[in-house]
């Protein structure tokens, strides 16, 4: 038995370089633009290819939505180690929303007939964080978000997935298949591409498929369909915070301290002296007061 | 899609140990800015059974209706039925705006509910403001902040996320009515969540952790640290340390709180035997609370502790160990986590 595994990744603006606002003031400037592989959706297509290490004959097809330039991304996946690749585009997407690509990569992943969809959680450009949600919703499928760990039952179809909640909290869920899961950056270490595989991908003729093969409505997801639209990109207005100045009291060496601190607030908290055991009451009364400590049910 | 000349503003109030979760507190004003100048009512909408409880700090931040169910079974354990509970409000009372503290718990859920209701969600939001038409306009950042995109949202409900800290209203005080709201469909969930856990103090990420248990020179050595490990579990918070008691190879470098360190911003952070050199204090000055335990009583941790407790670490962490094992808090242990702690 074996799962087919749909991977969505995407090309990102590589953030690390300047960038500056186009005409129309809703775009970038894309001329000269270096790209990237989205960095969480590295960890997803990664956390996808052990996936398939462990049930051999499984595949992993890599879909990502985008114009000609994001060929290099998919062959980046492909060098990797995914076995298939795909691009779906068509120019009414130029201006899609959020929605809109979910729209089109459900589309996608259901036409493959995938066993699990796995995303990155948040992409660096736009950052909606909403991607993975909105794909389930549309499938119909659970969903498992900030999935750190998975276990595929192939028997039972189904899967346990450990999920980061948030606070130090993790949460074991259960699901049946097909499902989609999301990943955060950073939970796994992508693999190295090895040259073999590097030298394969660039003569791999990756297919472009179009809205028409995928039976998505052209009204859904243009700009008409796209509800959210983008009227003005703007440097972010500038975060006022207050200047720290240190009392003038202080020697130079703790003036230079206290500033290299940023300027540390004081509060009013009085010493407790005491016994260790008064000391003690002290603080669980604190605690408790502060509402750290729940009395018992 | 839902009718376009929805009525009220909602906040869809995420909650933190089943109060109101300050992110949508803050929410709930803001949206109150827009009510008014749509001259429609706030609502705060609350998934869980006891709105009633909360209906006070939500009427004090501007909200005028609080809406809720009397069901048990809404909480973030079970996304698929509140996400029912919210599609049915939604399509019963089509209000016009409908807004969430951009909270991880329910990230998910407003994702669903806006392709469920055939709606765009503009997420992650640091701005909220209406165009000339009256449409939601929003302001969030893109390209990791280095840029800020105006958008505008043109389907209804118009549906935000929200982060929290990028409110500027004070809220306007209401008394807010309560009203109970139909229960929701019967549905299937998807999902089926078996276990929650806290992770233990030594592996919980540092950054983000709700209580932070930290512990310098004064804590002696490994076996000193063992009781704030205890105590860390006990408070379901994370363990951390000073450059000494790092360099002292006392726990590990990724643990360090402080300028070479890392930054937190905890609930509550006990400094333990921690004599506060600046290079510390940078890197917890913003907890909201802080205990300090240390034998000095000039030492400079006082100055920024809300309880400085002038004491030796290792005598007083046993007895207040040994006062939470026993007495009323003796069952009220935090891991797992106990039926009521991952309310939504």
């Amino acid at each position: 038995m074996a799962l087919r595994i749909t991977v969505c990744i995407a090309q990102v603006v590589d953030i690390e370089q300047p960038i500056e606002v186009g005409r129309g003031a809703c775009g970038l400037d894309e001329e000269g633009l270096a790209h990237m592989l989205n960095p969480a959706d590295a960890c997803a297509m990664e956390a996808a290819l052990q996936l398939r290490d462990r049930f051999p004959g499984s595949q992993v097809v890599a879909v990502s939505m985008g114009p000609a330039r994001c060929d290099e991304a998919l062959r980046d996946a492909l060098a990797q180690g995914v076995d298939e690749a795909v691009r779906v585009w068509d120019d009414v997407l130029g201006g899609c929303d959020c929605r809109a690509t979910a729209r089109v990569l459900a589309a996608a992943a259901h036409k493959l007939g995938s066993d699990i969809v796995v995303c990155g959680d948040r992409s660096l450009d736009g950052g909606s964080g909403i991607l993975g949600a909105q794909i389930a919703e549309l499938l119909g499928l659970p969903l498992l978000e900030d999935v750190v760990r998975v276990e595929v039952m192939l028997d039972e179809r189904a899967l346990l997935c450990e999920l980061r909640l948030g606070g130090g909290l993790r949460a074991v869920e259960r699901a049946g298949l097909p499902a989609v899961l999301t990943i955060a950056a950073g939970v796994n270490v992508p693999r190295y591409p090895a040259l073999r595989t590097r030298l394969a991908a660039r003569s791999v003729v990756i297919p472009c498929w179009s809205l028409s093969g995928l039976r998505v409505g052209l009204g859904e997801v243009n700009e008409e369909g796209s509800a959210l639209r983008t009227v003005a990109l703007l440097r972010p207005p500038p975060d006022p915070r207050g200047l720290f100045k240190p009392s003038s009291d202080l020697s130079g060496q703790e003036r230079y301290m206290v500033a290299i601190g940023g300027g540390v607030e004081e509060r009013q908290g009085g010493l407790c002296e005491g016994s260790p055991d008064e000391l003690a009451a002290q603080i669980v009364a604190d605690l408790e007061q502060g509402g750290f400590l729940r009395p018992s049910r | 899609m839902v009718a376009s000349e929805g009525s009220e503003v909602w906040v869809v109030v995420a909650r933190r140990e089943g109060e109101v979760d300050d992110a949508s507190l803050e929410l709930v004003a803001e949206a109150r800015g827009l009510a008014d100048r749509l001259g429609v009512a706030t609502a705060a909408v609350v998934l869980g059974q006891d709105a009633h409880l909360l209906a006070p700090a939500l009427g004090e931040k501007g909200a005028s209706v609080v809406y809720s169910w009397a069901d048990e079974a809404l909480s973030a354990k079970h996304p698929d039925i509140c996400l029912a509970a919210l599609e049915q409000a939604v399509r019963e009372r089509s209000p016009r705006i409908v807004l969430f503290a951009a909270e991880r718990r329910l990230r998910g859920v407003a994702a669903r509910l806006a392709i469920r209701l055939g709606t765009a969600l503009a997420s992650e939001c640091t701005k909220l403001d209406l165009d000339g038409e009256g449409n939601l306009l929003v302001s969030r950042p893109v390209y990791q902040g280095r840029l800020s995109a105006r958008v505008v949202c043109r389907s209804f409900p118009q549906m935000a996320t929200f982060q929290s800290g990028y409110g500027r209203r004070p809220g306007l005080a209401s008394q807010p009515q309560v009203v109970r709201l139909p229960s929701p469909p019967s549905v299937s969930p998807l999902t089926r969540r078996e276990q929650e856990y806290r992770d233990p103090p030594a592996a919980m990420d540092l950054v983000g952790a709700d209580v932070v248990v930290a512990g310098g020179r004064g804590v002696g050595g490994p076996d000193g640290f063992a009781l704030l490990e205890r105590l860390a579990d006990r408070l379901g918070g994370a363990l951390a340390a000073s450059r000494a008691a790092v360099d002292a190879g006392w726990v590990p470098a990724h643990r360090q709180v402080g300028l070479s360190g890392k930054t937190v911003a905890p609930r509550l952070y006990i400094a333990c035997g921690i004599s506060g050199a600046v290079h510390h204090l940078v890197g917890m000055k913003d907890a909201k609370r802080v205990v300090a335990i240390n034998t000095d009583r000039n030492a400079p941790i006082f100055k920024v502790a809300d309880v400085a407790i002038v004491g030796d670490v290792r005598e007083v962490l046993p007895k207040v160990l040994e006062k939470m094992a026993t007495g009323e808090h003796a069952l009220s242990g935090f891991h797992p986590a106990p039926g009521g702690a991952g309310g939504i």
